[in-house]
């Protein structure tokens, strides 16, 4: 049985899933990233190695994420894609007539339009990552709610409070306000949810043509007050797939066996991967006045792959 | 006396031609760096424009290798360029420097830029004649420098070895920023294209065709755009762009009115969607995208510094061209605090786009 591997480490989460021919889901699973690509996923390998059904043959590897070229190279994958295409891709395999996906990680958020199966435009936070995840965590951190019960304090408000959403900073200090006048915890996270809600449609979602079916994805998804507040303010049905949090592993393992359809080769190195020693290292490449950020990988003590370099010198070295 | 200019896309080499014949002498800044950035943003105002920034770190720089005067374009209306001068002179004082301050205004061409010319020229007893044939080899340089480029830019996309393209482009331009005469001139420009053509290719792919508009000094300048001519060249893409020096100096001395892509005509274009001139290149960043979506490009990317405002006008009225032409649009706005991470995932999400398009056309072509 041929099965198709999508690895996508964010900066929060690092996802996997493997689908089988036909595109179905096998198995997947969802790790903390702690600031530790490489280990992650060494670690998501490890786990998702025990979960393959028997007989399963992996042909095809793609990763995505921010660190889709570490992924990339460390696991030998045939595939590294945005996470965009990664996302639309996946989604589009589940709702062939989805026409607006909210995607929300732990450190940016993006808004992708498709218009019959097509993506026709998109768009990700620029400069700021007020209403992303990473936000909510320390938050909830903050105030000493679990985050997965974050969502339910918020349904239970009755008249949430008005907090900026512009920036995180002013959030913040808007929420101890509120905090010190007297507002009640539940109305306060309501409140937030509200305004990180207006903050991604008025930046992120600015002047995109919202229309259903809407499905919202992304670690943040699973937050029910962040939904609620969205079918709030668009006033539409928002739909959360099954796999809200896996979607861009999903989309990258579709993508491999776009990409490896013919060929029948894969690079990928096999569950091995798990045990071996990678480390990488970075430095400025002093040659020319572009100063380029030069990243080493190696395996063992052997140097596998450079990139960073825009004139392609030390890539081409290898 | 010592002038100084800021780096504009290979404007160095024209000066380097002019001033090597008939003088004065120039000090060109070092080559654009993260370190001409970094004291760019050290001495700015925080919320001014990106190019404001490259600029000002250029002068510094500058005036650290020893210039004593410092010749800089102003313009009038709503563009911030209008500003530059008067704050940067103040900023510059500030910190300590000496020096003599020449601004060439944008709006009176003739006065500002030939009487100025004409009267150093008298003043430094040089004929008229040395003086327009120095010129006129600076202008063939130039156009033949854009003329390799130009190539550079078509065989990119099909470069087996990465990087190979740009090594030998960057090669030739070093040996005609060298050479003396004409004759030698035309020698660099044949070795220069018969060394594109032997590199290695792969004619099998299907390069997309897109074009780089916008402001106009983020789309001349690969250091100020994170070299996205390059980025886009490497993925596949067979790119052109907007602004060129040639084609700028032909529009200010009204030359360009039989050209195809000229600015004049773009600007023209652009009279459906904004009837009014309303400077900088506004206009021009809406009108060359309907010109090349007419000539069958597949995408257009808009570049516009961080808060520039002539250039937000255009972005929103690009979302209209682009629905009315069915072209995609990306619209990049471009700060000092810009990773080259977002910069890679939004091209290649964008390059994507325009090929599962193209895909899908192919496929089912009357969808």
């Amino acid at each position: 049985m041929k099965g198709y591997l999508g690895i996508d480490v964010g900066s929060v989460s690092t996802n996997l899933a493997v689908i089988d021919e036909e595109g179905n889901v096998c198995c997947h699973r969802y790790l903390l990233t702690r600031g530790q690509p490489i280990r992650a996923v060494q670690a998501g390998l490890g786990e998702i190695s025990g979960l393959l059904p028997e007989e399963m043959e992996i042909r095809g590897v793609g990763t995505t994420g921010s660190a889709r070229q570490l992924a990339g190279v460390m696991v030998g994958a045939d595939v590294v894609k945005n996470e965009i295409t990664a996302h639309a891709v996946g989604t589009t395999r589940f709702f062939p007539n989805v026409r607006t996906i909210l995607e929300i990680g732990g450190q940016d958020s993006k808004i992708i339009i498709v218009r019959d199966g097509f993506v026709v435009d998109f768009a990700m936070n620029t400069v700021c990552a007020a209403g992303t995840g990473s936000f909510l965590d320390q938050q909830a951190l903050r105030l000493g709610i679990p985050i997965d019960q974050f969502g339910q304090y918020a349904l239970r408000s009755k008249s949430p409070a008005r907090i900026a959403g512009r920036c995180t900073v002013f959030a913040e200090s808007d929420m101890v306000h509120k905090q010190q006048i007297g507002c009640n915890l539940e109305d306060i996270i309501a409140g937030l949810c509200e305004a990180l809600v207006r903050n991604y449609l008025n930046n992120v979602a600015k002047g995109k043509e919202i229309l259903e079916p809407i499905i919202f994805q992304g670690g943040v998804a699973s937050n029910e007050g962040i939904r609620s507040a969205f079918e709030g303010e668009l006033g539409k049905k928002i739909q959360i797939p099954e796999f809200f949090n896996v979607m861009g592993a999903i989309g990258a393992a579709l993508l491999a066996q776009e990409g490896t359809d013919g060929l029948g080769e894969t690079q990928f190195k096999g569950f091995g991967v798990i045990n071996l020693h990678c480390k990488t290292r970075s430095f400025e490449c002093r040659e020319c006045e572009n100063a380029c950020e030069i990243v080493e990988f190696s395996i063992g003590d052997e140097v596998t792959a450079y990139w960073g370099d825009r004139c392609g010198k030390w890539e081409n070295t290898l | 006396m010592k002038i100084t200019v800021p780096h504009c896309g290979q404007m160095d080499i024209f000066i380097n031609a002019v001033c090597r014949k008939i003088g004065p002498d120039f000090i060109i800044p070092p080559k654009t760096s993260p370190r001409t950035l970094d004291l760019g943003i050290k001495y700015s105002p925080e919320s001014t424009c990106l190019p404001f920034k490259f600029i000002l770190g250029n002068f510094i720089e500058a005036l650290e290798k020893g210039a004593d005067t410092i010749c800089m374009i102003s313009d009038h209306g709503p563009c911030r360029v209008g500003m530059y001068d008067i704050v940067m002179q103040n900023i510059l004082r500030e910190m300590g420097y000496q020096f003599t301050w020449i601004t060439l205004d944008n709006a009176r061409i003739l006065k500002s830029y030939l009487l100025t010319f004409d009267r150093e020229r008298r003043k430094r007893k040089v004929s008229l004649m040395d003086a327009l044939r120095a010129l006129h080899f600076g202008w063939k340089k130039m156009k033949v420098c854009e003329e390799i480029e130009r190539w550079t830019q078509k065989i990119r996309p099909y470069e087996v070895n990465r990087g190979e393209t740009t090594r030998v482009f960057s090669e030739y331009l070093r040996l005609i920023d060298g050479v003396a005469n004409s004759r030698e001139l035309q020698i660099a420009r044949g070795d220069a294209l018969l060394r594109l053509a032997t590199i290695e290719q792969d004619r099998t792919r299907h390069p997309l065709k897109m074009v780089i508009t916008g402001e106009g000094y983020m789309v001349i300048n690969p250091h100020a755009n994170q070299d996205i001519e390059r980025r886009l060249g490497e993925m596949g893409v067979e790119v052109t762009r907007t602004m060129w020096f040639t084609s700028q100096i032909s529009y200010a001395l009204r030359l360009d009115l039989l050209k195809k892509r000229s600015k004049s005509k773009a600007i023209r274009a652009s009279k459906r969607y904004l009837p009014h001139n309303i400077g900088g290149e506004c206009n021009a960043s809406i009108g060359y995208a309907i010109l090349y979506a007419r000539e069958g490009y597949n995408g257009v990317i808009q570049l516009l510094p961080f808060g520039c405002i002539l250039e937000s006008v255009a972005k929103n009225i690009l979302r209209i061209v682009s629905r009315d032409y069915d072209i995609p649009i990306l619209s990049f706005s471009l700060t000092e605090n810009l990773s080259e991470t977002t910069i890679m995932t939004r091209l290649s999400a964008f390059v994507d786009l325009i090929q599962r398009r193209r895909k899908g056309k192919e496929r089912c072509p009357y969808a």
